[in-house]
């Protein structure tokens, strides 16, 4: 698999540590990407039964046809955004979940434990960074995928602005629930492989210093001596009340997603909660993400300056009403009716 | 205020101990809003707490909790007053982190800024958002304020450049202060003005953002935004193509003595526009500026 996704790689996606390579370039050649976009793909299930079509449009072209058009958009939008959102999402997450696991779960032995509070924390910093970085430009890619293919298919009116704009606000949040949930997986997958060799390196240093796990002699010295006994991580297993914390990347995040979890969501929660977004444009994330190489910068830096005043208003003021009112029928339409009283004014 | 060598040390026993109460409280989601208001309403009389945020157990995990459960408010605009309120206390604590000496690199290695960028990258005017975005301005500054070369390549790494210029553009006047303070911070590093003038897109979106905040203090005068302004201006014409570029790009209110008054009681920043002038003009220019009213004003 990973010789077949180099051919592929992504140009917008980028380098696995980037810090790592000083001149930004040459490793991506002989290192496999865990961010190309077919593996990346492979992640996403089929948004197909998520899709519905609002009856506002029904006078304009038949269920079916637009069913086809916005699910051929999001295809487009999401290939063109996933590469670069995700391997900055993933590499954030993944370099704070090492730190801070590290020095939390410094004494704890067991790496069962461990694992499952990294795989809690880089889940959700990773889903939660993808899903607020994605939205801007996936709404973006979005509208103009649908401009372009309602403009070679039969689907001619004035209001292909209005039917534009009904069908990404409907359909925007599915989108991002998609690619924050692939950043979630893609995070916990490779998590266990960048934490491993750095808790194997801190064994091996205690144990040649004599003890196994434990050496009372950190206390005293080092970055805990100034920590008090209670707030210290303990020797051997942390206390229940200490591993809430980690647990409650869980419940705090996700506390209000959907109870619907479906298909789309494999293993853990399926991040369809979040509802945030940031305007910065997607392309930025295809030379600047995390520490990567400045050299690439050059354009991304300055573009999103030009084009602060988008007039989203209008539509992100509709497109609160969650991302759980896409997969209920019932209150999908709700949004897209505002939308379309602002749309007249 | 506390007099007496034995009631000051007791205090201070008091404090230490209240401290890492707070501390131990904000791993208990039940307890945490009241720690996070508390602590950082003290954070300036609690010595070394930055060390014990990181280093305790879980803090810095619940801190980051705050911070992303948040980010579904950011778009729809539907942050609370509290909840804003909440989320800045977090920050303050995290400015905390980032100031202390012992903390600042961990806090960089672990990445933590950039979870603040999607605040910064925010364009809502109401209260809550505007106090987000410069709490979260204030956690920037205060890892630049301390001159590190490592935090500015940092920073260069990142998207900071574009999200301050925005905030630039679009913030309250105190925004758009400490904003233009963390720019002038990234300038006056080698690195920095370097990768700054590296291409002419970088440097004119720097260049037309100061231009435009020029512009806009002469309606709304402040001395303090002015001043951080002028002392980018003067660090770009450190750079000769930068220099030449503002030959025809510095606005004309700077060369005109449109700000003669807002200047009247700081000279280190008069200071700072003529050797600006000079440096743009090679001379020439203040020359002509000296027979209008700048000198006259400065000779007094």
């Amino acid at each position: 698999l990973a010789s077949n996704t180099m051919v592929e790689y992504d140009k917008a996606g980028g380098l696995i540590e980037p810090e790592l390579i000083p001149s930004g370039q040459g490793l991506s050649q002989v290192t496999p990407s865990p961010f190309s976009l077919t593996q990346l793909l492979t992640i996403i299930p089929n948004s197909d039964s998520y899709i519905n079509i609002n009856p506002k449009l029904s006078s304009i072209g038949s269920q079916l046809q637009f069913h086809r058009i916005i699910q051929a958009a999001m295809d487009r939008a999401i290939k063109e955004i996933l590469s670069p959102v995700i391997q900055r999402s993933v590499t954030i997450a993944g370099r704070t979940t090492k730190e801070l696991v590290l020095k939390d779960y410094a004494m704890e032995s067991d790496d069962g434990i461990i694992s499952r509070a990294a795989h809690l924390m880089v889940g959700t910093l990773a889903g939660s960074l993808a899903h607020v970085t994605c939205k801007e430009p996936l709404r973006a890619a979005l509208s103009s995928h649908l401009r372009s293919l309602l403009q070679s298919s039969n689907i001619t009116s004035e209001r292909t602005e209005q039917i534009i704009q009904i069908l990404t606000t409907d359909h925007l949040d599915l989108g991002c629930a998609l690619i924050e949930n692939v950043a979630s997986q893609k995070a916990v997958e490779l998590i266990d492989g960048e934490i491993g060799p750095s808790f194997a390196a801190l064994r091996k240093q205690r144990e040649t210093s004599g003890s196994a796990y434990y050496d009372a002699g950190i206390y005293a010295q080092g970055p805990f001596a100034r920590v008090p006994e209670a707030l210290r991580p303990k020797p051997g297993r942390l206390s229940l009340a200490q591993q809430r914390v980690y647990n409650d990347f869980i419940k705090n995040i996700w506390q209000n997603q959907s109870s619907q979890n479906s298909s789309a969501v494999p293993s853990g929660p399926p991040g369809l909660a979040g509802n945030s977004s940031s305007q910065i444009p997607a392309h930025i994330y295809a030379s600047s993400s995390a520490p990567l190489n400045s050299s690439a910068c050059s354009t991304s830096q300055v573009a999103p300056f030009r084009s602060v005043a988008e007039p989203l208003d209008m539509i992100a003021e509709e497109s609160d009403h969650g991302s759980a009112q896409l997969l209920s029928a019932s209150q999908t339409h709700i949004g897209a009716d505002d939308v379309i009283q602002h749309g007249g004014k | 205020a506390v007099s007496g060598g034995a009631t000051t040390q007791a205090t201070k026993d008091r404090k230490i101990a209240s401290a890492e109460q707070l501390v131990l409280d904000l791993c208990d989601p039940e307890l945490r809003e009241n720690a996070l208001l508390d602590l950082s309403k003290k954070r300036e009389i609690f010595q070394d707490l930055a060390p014990l945020l990181w280093n305790s157990y879980g803090t810095i995990a619940a801190l980051l909790q705050e911070i992303v459960s948040i980010y579904p408010a950011l778009s729809p605009p539907t942050l609370s007053p509290a909840a804003s309120n909440r989320v800045c206390n977090a920050l303050a604590l995290l400015q905390c982190v980032a100031s202390h000496p012992d903390t600042r690199i961990l806090f960089l290695n672990a990445h933590i800024p950039l979870y603040l960028y999607p605040f910064l990258n925010t364009t809502n005017k109401t209260r809550p958002f505007e106090y987000l975005r410069l709490t979260s301005l204030g956690v920037i500054g205060a890892l630049v304020k301390v001159d590190d070369t490592e935090v500015i390549s940092f920073l260069l790494q990142t998207e900071i450049i574009p999200l301050c210029l925005r905030t630039m553009e679009m913030g309250s006047e105190l925004s758009k202060t400490v904003a233009t303070f963390i720019v002038q911070k990234i300038l006056l590093d080698d690195i920095g003005l370097q990768y700054i003038c590296a291409t002419a897109e970088r440097f004119f979106a720097v260049g037309s953002v100061l231009a435009n905040m020029v512009v806009s203090l002469a309606e709304q005068p402040s001395t303090r935004l002015l001043k951080h302004i002028i002392r980018c201006y003067l660090r770009l014409s450190d750079n000769p193509r930068a220099c030449g570029a503002l030959r025809t790009c510095l606005p004309e209110m700077l060369r005109d003595g449109t700000f003669n008054n807002c200047l009247r009681d700081d000279a280190a920043t008069r200071r700072w526009l003529q050797q600006l002038l000079h440096n743009v003009s090679g001379g020439a220019l203040v020359a002509s500026l000296q027979a209008g009213g700048l000198d006259h004003m400065m000779a007094s």
